[in-house]
């Protein structure tokens, strides 16, 4: 029996998820914005008494290891890698983007090809696009990337879904293009690993390998270290 | 009684394992100096970002050199302020976690209290009550200690703290990132008294510092030397600097001493290191027939011992936090209670 602890951190949302190989089984988020240290570890002890179960009875963790706010992705990755470690369990880590085209997938099915854009502030967004096939499953087919919105190709065509709050910029939003300004939850990071799960194609580390993907690396500008 | 300690505010990851029973098990730390120099200071970000790679590692690190199996951490103390606040979430988040999964009592460990405590690890500590001489990049502090968790400020610095004005005068000197233990070499080859600047607000009462007009004087004088400067030049600058500084804070702290009766002084903080300091120091402390300890040259600056330490003896107390972590870029040392008085956070 596949018990999977899911969440989180890496928007304004904040969330955690419970799950079985049949389902869901508890859940709890939160939009409130810069509460996510206070909150997170509370709603896993919350949910882990609600459904009577330890650390120890699950099969890992999965969670989302961005992109997404610098500061959210590091509440997130540094709270499963404690847990892991002391549990020693092993993680599965999750890309936001990947977690946010299932989530799409989820919802409207019929959708073959899917574009995702998260806000990334600073007038960008980290996107990228897949195939969804119900037989092979769900491909991502480009890169990872972090693009002025005007950068970023449109789909065309009747089964292009869009999904991510990146979709809510201005610029995009110009588009017309129908769209769900979703942010990611940890009930679609634990149906997304579920799926993985299902499919053999899990990848299971040991916390320590947790680490951010951040897509913006360029964050402080280099000085002369001395004089001046 | 084992606690794991976590220390993650600024630019150094430090992780240790202290026993009640036995003393300090082990300790490791990673410094990001060498991260940072190409940028002139601490970047929060990269600072935030390199916590994040080096946490797990120093943890099994430190476990292993203690000799201790994941099962047999008995708690979990970090630092949850002051700092910046993306590096202080990185262990914070993880110490408590960790605390969480293992079923163990977790402790938030205020920074300055763990440095106030640094040197408790020494085979003779220091005993209760004593005056804290905390002097370090951010904080140069004179503290009333009575007991752990009653804090009282006698002074502080007004404007930059020493270790700030030790790093910006080696900047102007062309020291490299950071620049403060490397201008006390350089102040070793000086010559005494070619430079001599007034040590700031010994003539004043009270036991507050002030150390900005200093680096201006030092400023000054430099301007007026042949460009660029020699070797001497900047060891004599560097010493005139350094014993301006060092007479200032040994003025204060026979004034604290005094002003309280006590005879015990604590010098902890990264400036705590310096040796012109400890020998000032000492040698005034003699005068006064009372007594100075310092921390162990590897537990001046940040680390994880004292954290675990600190974080130790509030949860011997029978202090804990429960599992939402709150943090504090700014929590001034006097906001904090005796063990069992407090949630061990500010208010």
């Amino acid at each position: 029996m596949t018990r999977l602890l899911a969440l989180d951190t890496t928007t304004e949302a904040c969330s955690v998820a419970l799950w079985e190989a049949d389902g869901l089984v508890v859940y709890d988020h939160t939009l409130e914005p810069r509460s996510h240290t206070r909150r997170l570890l509370p709603m896993v002890e919350s949910l882990l008494a609600q459904a009577g179960w330890s650390l120890t009875q699950l099969a890992g963790i999965a969670c989302t290891r961005g992109p997404g706010s610098f500061t959210g992705v590091r509440v997130g990755v540094s709270a499963v890698q404690g847990l892991a470690y002391a549990a020693e369990l092993p993680v599965l880590s999750l890309s936001t983007l990947d977690v946010l085209a299932w989530q799409g997938v989820q919802t409207q099915p019929e959708c073959r090809h899917w574009q995702v854009a998260m806000d990334a502030r600073m007038g960008e967004i980290y996107c990228a696009d897949y195939d969804w096939d119900p037989a092979t499953g769900l491909h991502r087919t480009t890169p990872e990337q972090l693009l002025k919105p005007d950068r970023l190709t449109l789909l065309a065509g009747p089964d292009v879904g869009r999904i991510g709050a990146g979709w809510a910029l201005p610029e995009l939003a110009a588009t017309g293009a129908s769209v769900d300004a979703a942010l990611p939850h940890a009930r679609s990071v634990a149906a997304w690993a579920h799926e993985l799960l299902g499919r053999d194609l899990a990848d299971w580390q040991p916390p320590h390998q947790l680490q951010p993907v951040y897509l913006r690396d360029q964050v402080a500008d280099r000085r002369p270290a001395a004089g001046g | 009684m084992r606690v794991l300690g976590i220390e993650s505010s600024c630019d150094e990851t430090g992780v240790a394992v202290y026993d009640t029973e036995r003393g300090l098990l082990s300790h490791a730390l990673f410094s990001q100096v060498k991260l940072h120099a190409e940028y002139g200071g601490v970047v929060p970000e990269l600072a935030s970002r390199d916590h994040v790679r080096r946490l797990l590692p120093l943890v099994d690190q430190v476990l292993a050199e203690a000799g201790l199996s994941r099962q047999d951490v008995d708690g979990v103390a970090y630092t949850t302020g002051p700092g910046l606040l993306g590096a202080l979430m990185v262990g914070a988040m993880a110490g408590r976690s960790l605390a969480l999964a293992w079923g163990v009592p977790a402790v938030a460990v205020h920074h300055m209290e763990g440095h106030l405590l640094a040197p408790m690890l020494e085979a003779e500590p220091p005993a209760f009550p004593f005056v804290a001489l905390l002097v370090s990049g951010g904080h140069t502090q004179l503290i009333k200690v009575e007991a752990l968790g009653r804090y009282e400020l006698l002074g502080e610095s007004l404007d930059d703290a020493a270790g700030e004005a030790f790093d910006k005068t080696a900047k102007l000197l062309g020291l490299p990132y950071p620049g403060g233990p490397e201008l006390a070499r350089l102040a070793e080859q000086g010559v005494p008294e070619r430079f001599v600047f007034t040590a700031p607000m010994i003539d004043r009462p009270g036991m507050d510092f002030s150390f900005s007009g200093l680096k201006t004087a030092v400023r000054q004088a430099v301007a007026r030397l042949p460009t660029p400067l020699s070797e001497q030049d900047r060891a004599d600058v560097a010493l005139g600097f350094q014993t301006a500084v060092v007479r200032a804070l040994e003025v204060k702290c026979r004034r604290a001493l005094q002003a309280t009766g006590h005879r015990t002084l604590v010098v902890a903080g990264g400036v705590s290191a310096n040796t012109a300091l400890r020998a000032a120091l000492d040698r005034m402390a003699a005068k006064e027939r009372g007594r100075v300890y310092y921390p162990d040259l590897r537990f001046c600056t940040d680390n994880g011992a004292m954290i675990a330490y600190a974080g130790a003896q509030r949860l011997l107390a029978g202090e804990q936090v429960d599992s939402a972590v709150t943090l504090h870029a700014r929590w001034p040392l006097t906001d904090l209670q005796p063990p069992g008085q407090s949630a061990g956070q500010a208010a």
